[in-house]
């Protein structure tokens, strides 16, 4: 009861995007596609992704210029994130971890209030995409900066 | 003209270790080649240069042997293609290249 209470609490303390998602989300249950995603994956997804792509500027951005063939001295510039890459990285891992149990973790608990699965699933099928799309933006870039002596 | 001048450069290819004419090799050190993916950046840039033949990039010794065509491209097309690529290069001494 207590929890089911805290989490209308947490869904009218929510921020505006995610409102809004919620009501385009709602619109969709009409149909019977899906629910309103849990407050905080889609933070956590934003979170994540931001993280990735600061992390893989300095190393992995200027690789995928130069395959691109765009060059310019200003890329230089890039190499000022390489300190920050690593704790970003991790960071964007963690988030991303927090967005999966999110979208995922066990239904414990759970009213009954749904008639099929689709209708169940508390993520609707964008946040799910997303997480899938993130989950690639980091780990594209780490698995290409543990296998780059492959290349040497 | 063209004959003379190829005289000149077989003349001069004769004297240097290089096999061909106009084939030169030249060793650039990058100070700033400190991460995984770089090596391979730096490689791609050089060899997007039209007459380098052959770049080899070492991440250990922070340096980039090319070897080039120097009727078609000069060192100073290669240290500027690295540092368009956002690594700056120099020209290493000359006895240091193998």
């Amino acid at each position: 009861m207590t929890r089911i209470r805290s989490a209308t609490r947490s869904r009218r303390v929510s921020s505006k995007p995610e409102r809004l998602a919620s009501a385009h989300a709602a619109v969709a249950d009409d149909r019977g596609t899906g629910r309103a995603p849990q407050p905080g994956s889609t933070a956590s997804l934003a979170l994540a992704g931001i993280a990735t792509l600061l992390a893989s500027t300095c190393c992995v951005l200027p690789l995928v210029l130069a395959i691109i063939g765009v060059s310019g001295a200003w890329i230089g510039q890039l190499r000022r994130m390489e300190p920050y890459s690593y704790p970003l990285t991790a960071l964007a891992v963690m988030a991303l971890a927090v967005a999966g149990w999110r979208i995922w973790r066990p239904a414990l608990q759970e009213p009954a209030q749904c008639d099929d699965l689709a209708s169940c699933r508390r993520s609707n099928t964008a946040t799910r995409r997303w997480f899938w799309v993130v989950a690639m933006l980091t780990l594209l870039p780490l698995a290409v900066r543990q296998g780059a002596h492959l290349f040497y | 003209m063209k004959l003379i001048r190829w005289i000149a450069v077989a003349g001069l290819a004769a004297g240097s270790l290089a096999a061909q004419a106009g084939i030169r090799k030249v060793e650039l050190t990058v100070p700033t080649m400190d991460c995984e993916t770089c090596p391979i950046t730096i490689r791609i840039a050089l060899q997007k240069v039209p007459g380098v033949k052959k770049a080899v990039v070492s991440y250990e010794r922070r340096n980039a042997i090319v070897t080039y065509d120097d009727t078609t491209t000069n060192v100073g097309a290669l240290t500027r293609a690295t540092e368009q690529a956002g690594y700056p290069s120099f020209e290493a001494e000359a006895k240091s290249v193998r």
